[in-house]
């Protein structure tokens, strides 16, 4: 019966932090699109002062939460993100078109990390 | 290194809420789960991109569903049929079941296989074989076949039936084994007295409850 008991507290431990995984990358999904989201926005309107401050709070965001679900995501993923914004300040100074294009990457690619976390039949199968 | 020695650790902890039923034969959802185990656990240790919960958390998933499904098929009936299966009876009244044996794939080359790992090489000598739910044989020979008994011998028990214990286990005294003979230490104090040796000097001592006693002393040391 001990047997029972420690597999039932194994499972409880583990739905525990299957829950916390699930709200950190909701968390980072929400946050991340919405400000890769005002990014693009800024950089159609050519608000060059906004876009700088808003690059380095991504960057911040960033660089906090990459540290929390870097253990429950596969690395790759998140280097790939942790690449994409560490281009986005050159990209700031010197190339729009592209930082349009390195904003929308990140925003894809959280997003698949976002959904692959989700159970649905499509990241079940 | 040290997500293998981590890994490792975990993997320790699961076979051993597994427990020892898992040590020993496997049930078919003991076999899924020690080969899926055995897979995931490579995954973080091969791939340093896989985080190491990616690994941990479904080994003990899999650790826990398997100690729940075991007390499933403890409490019922239904359960460990629809899990485990039945015994098959392969061998009936001395004649092989051939039908049972084509349900279990097994050809007459794997029953002989199996009865001579029982120890029986005629097949004649067979009043009963079940494959049990773990694959392996179980033999019931008939009656002129089987080995005499004791009891059908009418042999008296004149000696307590109880195995020798390990009382010294390379030069180290075994908690508890002496009162598991019924001995005392002054026993032991004098036998090795007499043999002029201490306990360092003792490879193996075993010994019964009627006090009949095998030495081994260690190699390489003189007797004091």
């Amino acid at each position: 019966m001990r047997r029972v008991y420690i597999a039932l507290v194994l499972i409880s431990l583990m739905v525990l932090v299957s829950i916390y995984s699930f709200v950190k990358v909701d968390e980072a999904h929400r946050y991340m699109t919405a400000q890769v989201d005002s990014i693009m926005q800024s950089v159609r309107d050519e608000n060059l002062t906004l876009l700088d401050h808003q690059i380095d709070e991504l960057t911040a965001y960033w660089n906090g939460t990459e540290d929390i679900i870097v253990h429950f995501v596969r690395h790759v993923q998140l280097d790939d993100i942790a690449k994409g914004i560490a281009r986005l300040p050159i990209l700031a100074e010197h190339n729009h078109d592209m930082l349009l294009a390195e904003l929308s990457s990140i925003r894809w690619q959280i997003e698949h990390i976002w959904k692959s976390e989700i159970p649905s039949a499509n990241s079940l199968f | 290194m040290l997500r293998t020695l981590i890994l490792y650790v975990c993997i320790v902890f699961s076979v051993r809420v597994m427990g020892k039923r898992q040590l020993g034969e496997l049930q078919p959802s003991e076999l899924v789960v020690t080969l899926l185990i055995s897979n995931i656990a490579t995954l973080s240790i091969e791939d340093t991109d896989v985080p190491m919960l990616g690994s941990i958390l479904p080994i003990f998933t899999l650790v826990s569903c398997e100690v729940l499904v075991s007390y499933l098929i403890l409490k019922s009936n239904t359960a460990r049929k629809i899990i485990s299966g039945n015994p098959r009876i392969v061998i009936r009244n001395g004649s092989i079941d051939q039908t049972e044996l084509r349900n279990l794939r097994w050809s007459v080359d794997d029953l002989n296989e199996q009865l001579r790992a029982g120890g029986v090489f005629n097949i004649a000598d067979v009043d009963f074989a079940l494959v049990e739910t773990s694959g392996t044989l179980s033999i019931y020979q008939n009656f002129l076949k089987r080995p005499v008994t004791a009891e059908q011998m009418s042999v008296p028990q004149n000696e307590p039936n109880a195995p020798p214990a390990t009382v010294i286990r390379d030069g180290e005294l075994v908690k508890d084994a002496l009162s598991f003979c019924n001995l005392r230490q002054e026993w032991l104090d004098n036998l090795l007295r007499e043999k002029k040796l201490t306990i360092k000097d003792v490879f193996l001592l075993t010994c019964d409850r009627q006090a009949k006693y095998h030495l081994v002393e260690k190699e390489g040391r003189k007797k004091k």
